[in-house]
């Protein structure tokens, strides 16, 4: 254990300062940029799906958010507002389903604190792709070496380590982004600390989401008001009523973390990374990917299907074993349910778990001749958790079977493939973007580094209102013999 | 280590269908040669609507390229006639006023739905119904136009990054910021392979058969003014900047034909907000075609041609020209509030000079005379109708001004309803038509009449199919079809 304080004399948010300032191109491996890359991406899908939840619309509409006037957009709308503003809303509706990626190491999720500070303040500034990217590695590398120095104590303890160290991580990024010197990247490292909060009592609120908005918020703050000359103490995180003192308590850090290795290997190349490939309970994937696997490397129908085993890891299946789930949300705890719905689709979808999707004939038709049990071989006190086993016994009588012994969320050795990262994009987006303004973003946001400036990119996430023309009702056609056909009214 | 089996130059829609056909039939090794940089790869399949254009005789025949529409729509299969083949040859015959290649427009018609079930089969390419597009309201129903029911699933940019994911998969290498310069021949004359250009410098690639799918010379100024005039070399282009003749060049420079209408080219009225290239982002949403709406004014001031004249498909090819042909080839489309709703969703990518009066919407535009421009608003105000008089939208409604040079025929309503909106427009060139020569097997033809052994082309760098105009949605089609069959014959001869 160190108190932080004893080391060369400077300031830990100065030594940080350092790192952070030193940060460059060179700095970043290949691996690094693209798996910033496919978290962004991910990030952006999972703001837009949140833009009409009940969070983030309840905030839209609560007087003085997005009053002030400025360049950044709320993703999904047309409303342009300050950076501060778009990122507390935004932020909030990254965070809306939990459907962003996370860090087992942060015990948290490293992205969304992050995301939406670094667009709404780069297009203000016109920062270039590149710049973005490297701000965002900036930032989970301090969000994740802070998390190192006060975790899991500082988790058990009951504070929301996205939200109180995102706060701080998204400084060190705008900081970055705005190229601050290390006195005032330290100063906004400071700032951020003090403005650091989030409690794990109001999770599966949504005041969690909230957590996001605000942290985000308040690190671009931080940063910006250091940018303007405020200043702070550098020695607010080792001070004795400083952030690890005052939020872990003495002895219960280990402050010489946050520093250690910084940057070399970046934190972004651990294993421990992990996006959410699919919007229900992470405790079902493991067997939804088995399940597409399977019905994809077998050519499996489903009405070819006799009978469906599932044998997730036992601690897997203990809240998601649903066998007839009777709402949306007993859907997204159905092991059963879900891991039909690959079979059925070859994909699960956000449109799966509303309405009545889960009640389909061809769902409980399937879901009759499904069973799931704990694996045998999957022992609880395994240090792999998170296995699972498909076995389809088909009419002709074959009997075929896939199993992967830990599956924690996709990244590290189990990327998810460009093809994968599009299927989500397309689901997520098409919840507030125009249809024809969805594969030119994701294809903006593939070559991300080649973007000379994000304005690029955030007009593809914006939604004109002047041209109300469309019809939104269902579609009908006219019999054949009824019209007079147009040759086109379309011209490519 | 640059030997290959086949080389493909370009990588939009035709090139990859060669590269994928060469793969499916044995060549091993399949190398896509792309000029332009990886965020900028595809060619203007990139900026396609994504349409396919194909023969059918029963609705019912397209369904496995579009499952649970039937669920989704009311009446789908039952609200879409028959498109025969004799249908698809006589649009085709029709809008080429009769000039189309009689062989290769046969194989094109003859192949065109095998072509689309291909693309979805092993291309890979999820499609959709192509509602929005395609599809007219009318009352409270929708009316296919015929033929084009069916496109890519996320229109141009699905289809090109579902054909590189195939690519992918094949194990076919894409090689980008490669650019081929010239065509290498062995002692017989034969082709032995191509010259690139990349950023180490100039690399030799080798193979037997090379295809050659990098599309026309729409984005080079020098051979736009040359070859159709200088009205389209001022043009701005709606494309990829990268289609600029490579390919046709490097053929000529070995012997190969040209054909086709070489003073031709696909041109509509598109926004002038942007430089002379349309940004990638926007794909194809740089088109301005909802003028008949509104009146058209140049920078003096005036009216140049009848926006009412018939429906935009029958009038935005010649109005692109037209622009073309005004002060600075620009103009400014005026709405007002009664109508604004009523314009294409792909005005959306434009933010509108908007006022309350006219007085002040006029001094916010780049017009030279401004009170003539007024006063060509004042006399169109007086001239024009009111709503109440029959105007509909969805038809020619003959609501024609009185008194006006030129008359505007249909849909002239009073422009007088405050806010005011101006889209600036000028000319953009979509592609051209001018190609090269090719056989049925789309091997290149010498200006001797006989074909370059081992060199094929494919896309609109076949000369000969389009003349004048050409019906929406082929362009995609015929690509695939003569990639398909450039790639299967590149891979035989590679043999």
């Amino acid at each position: 254990m160190s108190d932080g304080s004893n080391q060369s004399g400077q300031p830990i948010a100065l030594r940080l300062a350092e790192r952070i300032c030193a940060f460059d191109e060179g700095s970043a491996t290949e691996r690094a940029l693209s798996q910033a890359r496919t978290s962004i991406i991910d990030t952006v899908a999972v703001t837009l799906v949140g833009i009409p939840e009940p969070c983030t619309q309840i905030l839209l509409k609560t007087p003085g958010v997005c009053g002030a006037p400025g360049k950044s957009l709320v993703f999904g709308t047309h409303v342009r507002t300050s950076a501060l503003d778009a990122t507390f809303v935004n932020g909030t509706a990254s965070h809306a389903l939990d459907y962003d990626d996370f860090s087992g190491v942060l015990g948290g999720h490293q992205s969304v604190p992050l995301v939406a500070a670094l667009f709404a303040v780069g297009e203000e500034r016109k920062a270039t792709g590149k710049q973005l990217l490297l701000a965002y590695l900036v930032g989970v590398e301090t969000e994740i070496k802070l998390a190192r120095a006060v975790n899991y104590h500082h988790y058990d303890k009951g504070w929301h380590p996205t939200s109180t160290l995102g706060t701080i991580g998204a400084a060190a990024a705008v900081a970055h982004l705005l190229r601050l010197d290390e006195q005032r990247t330290a100063i906004a490292l400071a700032i951020a600390a003090s403005l650091s909060s989030g409690l794990k009592a109001n999770f599966g609120t949504m005041t969690k989401p909230l957590h996001i908005g605000h942290c985000g918020r308040n690190g671009l703050m931080a940063a910006l008001l250091a940018e303007g000359g405020f200043d702070a103490n550098p020695s607010a995180f080792e001070h004795h009523q400083g952030f690890f003192n005052v939020f872990n308590g003495p002895g219960k850090f280990d402050a010489a973390k946050a520093l250690a290795g910084w940057g070399a290997p970046l934190e972004i190349e651990e294993k421990s990374i992990a996006l959410k490939q699919f919007p229900c309970c992470g405790s079902t994937h493991p067997a939804i990917m088995m399940m597409l696997q399977l019905a994809r490397e077998e050519a499996i129908r489903p009405d070819d299907v006799r009978r469906l085993e599932i044998l997730p890891h036992g601690r897997r299946l203990r809240h998601t074993n649903t066998p007839h789930p009777q709402t949306p949300l007993q859907a997204k705890f159905s092991v059963q349910y879900a891991v039909v719905r690959a079979l059925l689709d070859g994909a699960v979808r956000l449109k799966d778990f509303e309405g009545e999707a889960h009640l389909e004939p061809a769902v409980t038709r399937l879901l009759a001749l499904t069973e799931a049990r704990p694996h045998p071989d999957m022992a609880d006190d395994s240090d792999k958790q998170w296995g699972a086993e498909v076995i389809v016994t088909l009419k002709d009588g074959r009997r075929l079977s896939r199993r992967v012994d830990d599956l924690v969320g996709r990244g590290g050795d189990n990327p998810m493939t460009q093809d994968e990262l599009w299927e989500k994009f397309s689901d997520c987006a098409a919840h507030s973007l125009p249809r024809e303004q969805i594969a030119p973003l994701f294809d903006r946001l593939e070559t991300l580094d080649a973007v000379s400036d994000i304005n690029q990119v955030t007009q593809l996430a914006e939604v004109n209102t002047l041209h109300t023309g469309r019809s939104k009702g269902p579609i009908s056609f006219a019999h054949r013999d009824e019209q007079a056909a147009p040759e086109t009214t379309w011209v490519p | 280590m640059n030997e290959f089996d086949v080389i493909v130059v370009g990588a939009g829609n035709a090139a990859l269908a060669a590269a994928v056909s060469a793969r499916e039939n044995g060549a091993e090794r399949v190398v896509v040669l792309e000029k332009a940089p990886r965020e900028m790869r595809g060619g203007n399949t990139h900026w396609s609507g994504g349409v396919l254009r194909f023969a059918f005789d029963d609705p019912r025949e397209i369904s496995p390229l579009v499952p649970g529409a039937e669920q989704q729509y009311e009446n789908f299969y039952e609200g879409i006639t028959a498109y025969t083949k004799a249908d698809y040859h006589g649009d085709l015959m029709r809008v080429t006023n009769g000039r189309t290649d009689p062989v290769l427009s046969r194989i094109l018609v003859d192949n065109s739905k095998a072509t689309v079930f291909w693309m979805n089969e092993v291309g890979r390419i999820k499609m959709e119904p192509a509602i929005t597009l395609s599809a007219v309201r009318k009352d409270n129903v929708m009316i296919w136009a015929r033929g084009l029911v069916v496109r890519a699933a996320h229109e141009g940019v699905g289809l090109s990054r579902s054909w590189f994911a195939t690519a992918e998969r094949m194990g076919i290498t894409v090689r980008y910021a490669s650019a081929a310069t010239e065509l290498l021949l062995d002692g017989r004359g034969r082709i032995s392979g191509v010259k690139v250009r990349d950023a180490d410098g100039l690399q030799t690639y080798s193979a037997r058969s090379v295809v050659l799918g990098c599309g026309g010379f729409e984005a080079n100024v020098q051979m736009r003014t040359q070859h159709i005039g200088p009205l389209v070399g001022q043009a701005k282009v709606r494309g990829t900047p990268h289609n600029q003749g490579d390919g046709l060049r490097m053929a000529m420079a070995i012997g190969a034909m040209p054909w086709g209408q070489w003073a031709g080219c696909h041109a509509t009225p598109i926004s002038a907000d942007w430089g002379d290239f349309a940004p990638r982002e926007m794909t194809d949403r740089s088109n301005r075609l909802s003028y008949l709406y509104g009146v058209m004014l140049n920078r003096r001031g005036k009216r140049f041609l009848d926006e009412g004249e018939d429906t935009a498909l029958f009038t935005y090819a010649k109005f692109g020209r037209a622009i073309l042909a005004e002060p600075g080839a620009k103009a400014y489309q005026i709405f007002d509030s009664k109508v604004v709703h009523l314009l294409e969703p792909r005005y959306q990518t434009s933010k509108p000079i908007t006022a309350d009066t006219l007085e002040g919407l006029i001094a916010q535009l780049d017009i030279d005379d401004k009170v003539q421009a007024l006063k060509t608003l004042a006399d169109y105000n007086k001239a024009a109708r009111g709503a109440e008089e029959g105007f509909d939208p969805s038809r020619r409604d003959g609501l024609s001004s009185r008194g006006l040079t030129p008359e505007k025929t249909n849909w002239a309503l009073k422009i007088d309803k405050a806010p005011y909106y101006a889209y600036s427009a000028t000319g953009g060139i979509t592609f051209t038509f001018g190609g090269l020569k090719i056989t049925e097997n789309a091997q290149v033809m010498g200006t001797d009449w006989r074909p370059l052994p081992g060199l094929f082309a494919c896309g609109e760098m076949v000369g000969g199919l389009f003349y004048d105009n050409y019906p929406a949605g082929t362009g995609l089609v015929s690509g695939a079809t003569f990639g398909r069959i450039a790639g299967r014959h590149a891979a035989l001869h590679a043999e």
